[in-house]
């Protein structure tokens, strides 16, 4: 039983390179603390000083946006797909 | 004369040929700095009041700002400035490459034109002496074939700023280009510039902008060097295509003609073919760098087979920015990369702006796929949505003004006003400004600075979206639509100083914000801290929004598309449910200006602060409609 979670293009290098992790199902808290357990440079991209995920940080399961299914406590599925989308922001003409 | 400074701009008569040098008044440097800043300044000064926007009294600025041509990071730009025939107000436009620097080693900080031209011409600088050429042979020409010509006729070590044929033919989706593919892309000032037959100015020179304190500036440049951060890695690695797919998903995209949701109209699979690893993955992509800087966010790639073969300088472009790539790709639900790149390649050689393209082909598919246009309207195109072979063949139409690309090139409501106001709820625009490529449904600060400011529709204007790392900003719940006016107030000041000093935004969002006062202050002599650049951007903002006062026009009046901010709201997406309450916003933020929330006409109290009381006679004369 496992989830996949899509590593943003700016955060491979911490993730070894990796485009995607799989991990065992749990609720979605869960899931981000595996994730950064097994590439520990990725906490200080996920998480503020509080250890809370920072507020520029949107988190997406299966393209729906995790505040419309629960936040962080919202259990996940096998074969669920995790999106982490940082808005680091931009574009200009 | 403070350093960084030339000292001198030219004051060039197009109807006459006369070309006066003028010694820059110290004071007004100080005060409004340069570029947009100066520029609002010497405008309101010399032009008369309604001007005909495409006629010999307006005035059209190309201006450099004191960190132009130096050390700092990131002192690039030039801006381009004038009354818009697009919104009938203050316009202005931003351009990196080398063209800017080079005015200034040619010996100017800046251009200012009136009247036209009876034929044809260019302006020539070399070595600080400037004269009009003929440029008949030159009318017609694509940019890329006009600077071919030009460095033949003029060398290598010449830079060229210039209107391809959309500018000739007064297109209000005219550019001003630069070094073939960069461009000063909005507010129509592209036309502005046609309008006078100006085809082109090209400098050449080998002066060095002086500095108060050479130690100085190059010792910061090397301490901020090692400061990049925020935007930074995104801009390096990919530029601004890095951020397309997120984007999408997130909600920052508009999609759909802003109607639709990226996760539901255009998925990651689709989104990610127009995005980061795909476009750099282009062949041979190589990146460009502006003058000067360290990102290099810019790029050029082969695409020299295929449908969308690219069919100039050897079938190399410039890769698309995030800004084309949404506008004419997750907005029109366009997937097609070579496609996208081919538009650039249109836009660039004939000099067109790809956001006001773009949402001008969203206004066109919505109706068509809505049944209210038809393909005979169309010129037998099937406008729908994704449809790349059409998205493409309708911007080389609205290039040329062929067809139905007559009406099209004059922008969204150009077009809604010929077709009997069809789709206005598809038509979204501010005062004929299209609007770009970031939702004010997912940055709730963006609907003041697209409404509010004295050009509407612009996402360069400073705002929550576009912080500088280091700036400390109050912690505000982006949903909660109060508290806000202090930082937004900040965001706006800091910004307007970038554009006056000629640092490219892209610096501004990858190093510290301290970086923009210390530069002054190193490059000039003059005194500065951040505070000194909030209430000098407070004065710059102010003085382009007078400048449209005078013409009588209160920005509270503007229309507003319901689409903007969710009136009526998304029901799907990350933005489903959002609408913002603008009012409520906006009253805040007018309030911290000083400014009258129902006319937005500033107090004396809050000119003579902002050391503006010579215009407060004027004051009484700036009639305005009020709003409830």
């Amino acid at each position: 039983m496992a989830v996949t979670i899509k590593v943003p293009a700016l955060w491979r290098s911490a993730a070894g390179e990796t485009r995607q992790v799989e991990l065992p199902t749990g609720n979605l808290a869960d899931v981000l603390n595996a994730l950064v357990e097994q590439f520990p440079s990725l906490g200080a991209h996920l998480f503020d000083e509080k250890g809370e995920v920072r507020s520029a940080i949107n988190l997406f399961v299966n393209q729906e946006h995790v505040r419309f299914r629960g936040g962080l406590s919202m259990p996940l599925q096998d074969g669920d797909e995790v999106y982490i989308v940082p808005m680091i922001s931009g574009g200009s003409r | 004369m403070a350093r960084g400074y030339m000292g001198e701009i030219l004051n060039i008569d197009l109807t006459t040929g006369k070309i006066e040098t003028e010694t820059l008044d110290e004071k007004m440097c100080r005060d409004y700095i340069g570029g947009y800043g100066l520029g609002a300044k010497l405008l309101y000064d010399r032009m008369p009041t309604n001007a005909d926007p495409l006629g010999p009294d307006n005035i059209l600025g190309l201006l450099t700002g004191p960190l132009t041509g130096t050390p700092a990071i990131i002192g690039s730009r030039f801006m381009a400035v004038g009354k818009s025939p697009k919104t009938h107000t203050w316009g202005d436009a931003n351009c990196g490459g080398y063209w800017g620097p080079h005015l200034k080693f040619a010996g100017y900080d800046g251009l200012l034109f009136k009247g036209i031209a009876d034929k044809p011409v260019y302006l020539l600088i070399e070595e600080g002496e400037a004269t009009l050429r003929d440029a008949s042979d030159l009318w017609g020409k694509n940019v890329s074939e006009l600077e071919d010509i030009l460095l033949a006729r003029h060398g290598n070590d010449i830079q060229v700023v210039s209107v391809g044929p959309a500018g000739e033919k007064k297109s209000l989706l005219a550019a001003i280009m630069n070094d073939r593919e960069r461009a000063a892309g909005r507010s129509g000032l592209g036309a502005v510039m046609g309008g006078k037959r100006l085809k082109a100015v090209v400098v050449r020179g080998r002066l060095s902008v002086p500095v108060h304190d050479s130690k100085k500036i190059n010792a910061l440049r090397r301490e901020y060097l090692r400061q990049k951060t925020g935007f930074y890695n995104t801009l390096h690695t990919w530029g601004t295509a890095g951020i397309t797919h997120d984007s999408a998903l997130s909600g920052d995209s508009p999609v759909k003609n802003w109607g639709g949701a990226g996760t539901v109209d255009f998925p990651s699979e689709r989104a990610r073919r127009i995005s980061d690893d795909a476009v750099i993955a282009v062949q041979d992509y190589k990146a460009y760098a502006c003058y000067g800087c360290p990102i290099g966010c810019g790029g050029k790639m082969r695409q020299d087979t295929g449908e969308f073969a690219l069919t100039l300088n050897g079938g190399v472009g410039h890769k698309p920015e995030y800004e084309t790539l949404c506008m004419a790709g997750t907005n029109l639900l366009n997937d097609n990369l070579p496609s996208i790149i081919k538009l650039n390649e249109i836009c660039n050689a004939e000099g067109l702006d790809t956001i006001s393209v773009g949402g001008t082909l969203g206004w066109v598919v919505e109706c068509y796929e809505n049944g209210l246009l038809s393909a005979q309207d169309l010129d037998g195109m099937e406008m729908r949505w994704g449809n790349a072979r059409a998205i493409v063949d309708m911007t080389e139409k609205i290039a040329k003004r062929e067809g139905v690309g007559a009406i099209l090139a004059d922008g969204v409501k150009a077009a809604w006003e010929h077709f009997d106001h069809i789709g206005t709820e598809f038509a979204i625009h501010i005062q004929g400004e299209e609007l770009p490529a970031h939702d004010p449904r997912f940055t709730p600060g963006l609907a003041m600075t697209y409404y509010v400011t004295a050009t509407p529709g612009r996402h360069t204007q400073g705002g929550e979206l576009l912080g500088p790392p280091g700036l400390e900003l109050e912690p505000r719940d982006k949903y909660t639509y109060s508290g806000h006016a202090n930082n937004h107030w900040k965001l706006v000041t800091t910004m307007e100083m970038v554009h006056a000093a000629g640092l490219c935004m892209f610096g501004y969002l990858s190093y510290p914000a301290q970086c923009i006062p210390d530069q002054l202050a190193a490059v000039t002599g003059w005194d500065f801290d951040l505070d000194e650049v909030f209430k000098t951007g407070e004065r710059i903002f102010t003085m382009r929004h007078i400048f449209n006062l005078r013409e009588g026009h209160n920005p509270l009046t503007r229309n507003m598309p319901g689409r903007m901010i969710g009136a009526p709201p998304l029901k799907e997406g990350n933005v489903k449910g959002v609408t913002v309450d603008i009012k409520n916003l906006n009253n805040e933020f007018l309030t911290k200006l000083g400014w009258d929330i129902h006319t937005s006409v500033p107090t004396e109290a809050k000119l003579s602060e902002l050391g503006m009381d010579s215009l407060l006679a004027d004051r009484a004369k700036w009639n305005v409609p009020a709003v409830d």
